[in-house]
């Protein structure tokens, strides 16, 4: 069992398996051996590493992804296609997205990395310039004119 | 392009958290302006006022630390009407994707698309006819099917060739690593080597895809040599302290152990093979001391709680003695707590309270940082109780005791019984000294208590 420690001092005791997920906290364990110690991950709070933890859980007995499958993921097809239980598990609000990527990126869960960015993705997708700033909150910092300008400098692009 | 249908999965993903999503869509929707600023500071510093106004949100510190790796693993994702879009909806977006020199940035590995260029595409439409457009796009569509062909072709060349590199690379970063493992356990580092072999393999002069000749170990040698004796200390700074947590920690946890002023840290000169029990007597022997001086900050504390001048003709009684007077009374501001003497006083959590915290990676390596006293300020929670003492000195004077040198040992002594001679319907009855001073009682500032003493 490996006893992880978030940043606001909540303490979660789980399978090394399932820990492992993490590239991170894999190496932490490679290198402390066998040990009581807890492992403070300074970066995530309780309600992100649980949900990070449920994702590791689901996945814990499927092989790990090597180097080499990572290295040749780039030059292969990347496709948005999520599995049926991550698209269920990241279902969650704009907030733990967010916080999802940063600590899947901290934690060096890749899988679990690829599902957030994708999940973005598809929110982005098929969406007007006006959809996608409401979609995320930010406000239009064009200028009237220099809207019209983009729009007719884009007019080629529309229905084609 | 299946516009429709990823738009629609859009929909469904965020209609399942749309009764809170809605709600608070405010909040929740904070991040991306901070996003926003990011690229901003990076791509262009003269974005207008109004965009950095909005970056303040409650999440700004959040997602401005989404590192632009992870963006653009995001943008990798989409189509090019996709990032034209993407590029529409604020400047710095449009700034980092649409630029003369950003084209082709987040490069482009989508389903089959290709790099295109904007620009040269549009003067394209804009000076050709329908049906000349029409030719042309088949032109390209039917050239795209043989790029696509070729490219599979490619990528079957590739693939076995890009891991056959990978292997290579891997097999000398292995060799590597194991001929440095070998040279440090020579020196005499194979026992620490033990503690850091991934760290180690990790390390910016290991990971290179370059064989260990007799040059590059002379060029190496030094710096890994102080890197390993650092990670050496470091590691047994962490080990001690892990030992003194394990001693601490048991007798922190019980409630009458004073404060840790003296106690040993981790980075005090304990010797690297002390044993544990070693350890432990260094602590203990400072312990009596560290208990004295604890003692007598919190009666100093007490003391200046009392009035400055209790009874005129009693200036004589020295500082210990007023403390210990009956009517020296204390109450803690909790609700249901009794009114308190001085020591008894001593041995609430006010004052024993201990907090244990263990210290993360990044912090001084010193339990005196990881587990220390509360160390309250708690000169608003507890306070003399000038009621309580009023009450008090009425008993001594019923019960014939001086209020200037009567001691609460003095008074339970005597052992004896009130009654309240103003409240006596209101059901208080008779009680001895504990259950007067309890605040149950409900003294009222203002009111005129006088208690009976009951023969018994």
């Amino acid at each position: 069992m490996v006893n992880l420690v978030t940043s606001d001092n909540e303490s979660f005791t789980v399978e090394k398996a399932v820990a492992s997920r993490s590239v991170l906290i894999k190496n932490m364990l490679e290198d402390v051996g066998e040990s009581d110690q807890p492992i403070p991950l300074p970066n995530v709070t309780a309600s992100v590493l649980k949900k990070v933890l449920e994702y590791c859980d689901h996945h814990k007995n499927e092989p790990m992804p090597t180097s080499e499958d990572l290295a040749a993921e780039d030059t292969r097809k990347r496709t948005t296609d999520i599995g049926e239980w991550d698209q269920k598990f990241i279902q969650v609000d704009q907030e733990m997205l967010f916080e999802i990527i940063l600590a899947a990126n901290y934690l060096d869960i890749k899988p679990l990395l690829d599902v957030g960015c994708k999940t973005v993705a598809n929110m982005i997708k098929g969406k007007t310039p006006e959809e996608i700033r409401k979609l995320f909150n930010i406000v239009n910092d064009f200028t009237p004119e220099e809207e019209a300008q983009i729009k007719k400098e884009n007019e080629w692009a529309e229905d084609r | 392009m299946a516009k429709g249908r990823t738009a629609k999965k859009t929909v469904t993903g965020e209609a399942a958290d749309a009764p809170e999503a809605h709600g608070a869509s405010s909040r929740l929707q904070q991040p991306q302006p901070a996003k926003k600023r990011k690229q901003t500071e990076r791509t262009n510093n003269a974005t207008s006022n109004a965009g950095k106004k909005r970056t303040s949100g409650k999440f700004a510190a959040l997602v401005t630390s989404m590192p632009m790796e992870i963006l653009f693993d995001i943008m990798s994702h989409l189509t090019p009407k996709d990032l034209l879009s993407f590029a529409r909806s604020t400047k710095p977006f449009r700034n980092i994707l649409l630029r003369r020199s950003a084209i082709g940035a987040p490069y482009y590995r989508g389903e089959g698309h290709f790099i295109f260029d904007f620009e040269q595409l549009k003067e394209k439409i804009l000076n050709t006819s329908k049906e000349e457009w029409l030719t042309f796009s088949d032109e390209r569509k039917q050239h795209l099917a043989q790029i696509r062909e070729h490219a599979a072709r490619c990528e079957a060349w590739s693939i076995p060739a890009s891991d056959k590199r990978a292997q290579a690379r891997g097999d000398l970063k292995l060799s590597r690593y194991n001929a440095v493992k070998e040279r440090l356990s020579e020196l005499g580092w194979g026992e620490e080597l033990k503690h850091c072999a991934y760290r180690l393999s990790q390390h910016a002069l290991i990971k290179q895809p370059r064989a260990l000749t007799e040059r590059v170990w002379n060029n190496i040698r030094e710096p890994l040599l102080l890197w390993i004796a650092n990670a050496k200390s470091t590691r047994i700074i962490r080990s001690r302290e892990e030992a003194l947590m394990q001693l601490y920690y048991p007798l922190l946890m019980k409630q009458n152990v004073p404060s840790m002023e003296g106690w040993p840290t981790a980075a005090m000169n304990l010797e690297t093979d002390d044993t544990e029990k070693e350890i432990f007597d260094k602590a203990m022997s400072g312990l009596a001391e560290a208990i004295q001086s604890w003692r007598h900050s919190n009666r100093d504390r007490l003391l200046a709680l009392l009035p400055a001048n209790t009874e005129s003709g009693h200036g004589a009684v020295s500082p210990e003695n007023r403390l210990s007077l009956a009517t020296s009374v204390f109450h803690v501001n909790v609700t249901g707590e009794k009114l308190l003497h001085y020591p008894a006083i001593l041995l609430h959590r006010y004052f024993t309270g201990k907090l244990v915290r263990r210290s993360f990676v990044a912090e001084p390596l010193e339990p005196w940082h990881s587990v220390h006293g509360y160390h309250t300020d708690y000169s608003g929670d507890i306070t003399h109780d000038e009621l309580g003492a009023a009450v008090v000195k009425c008993l001594l004077g019923e019960c014939g005791l001086d209020s200037g040198t009567a001691t609460p040992a003095d008074l339970d002594n005597l052992d004896a019984r009130f009654c309240c001679l103003v409240s006596l319907t209101r059901g208080n009855g008779i009680c001895s000294l504990g259950g007067i001073a309890n605040p149950a009682c409900n003294f009222k500032a203002g009111q005129d208590y006088r208690w009976g003493l009951v023969e018994l």
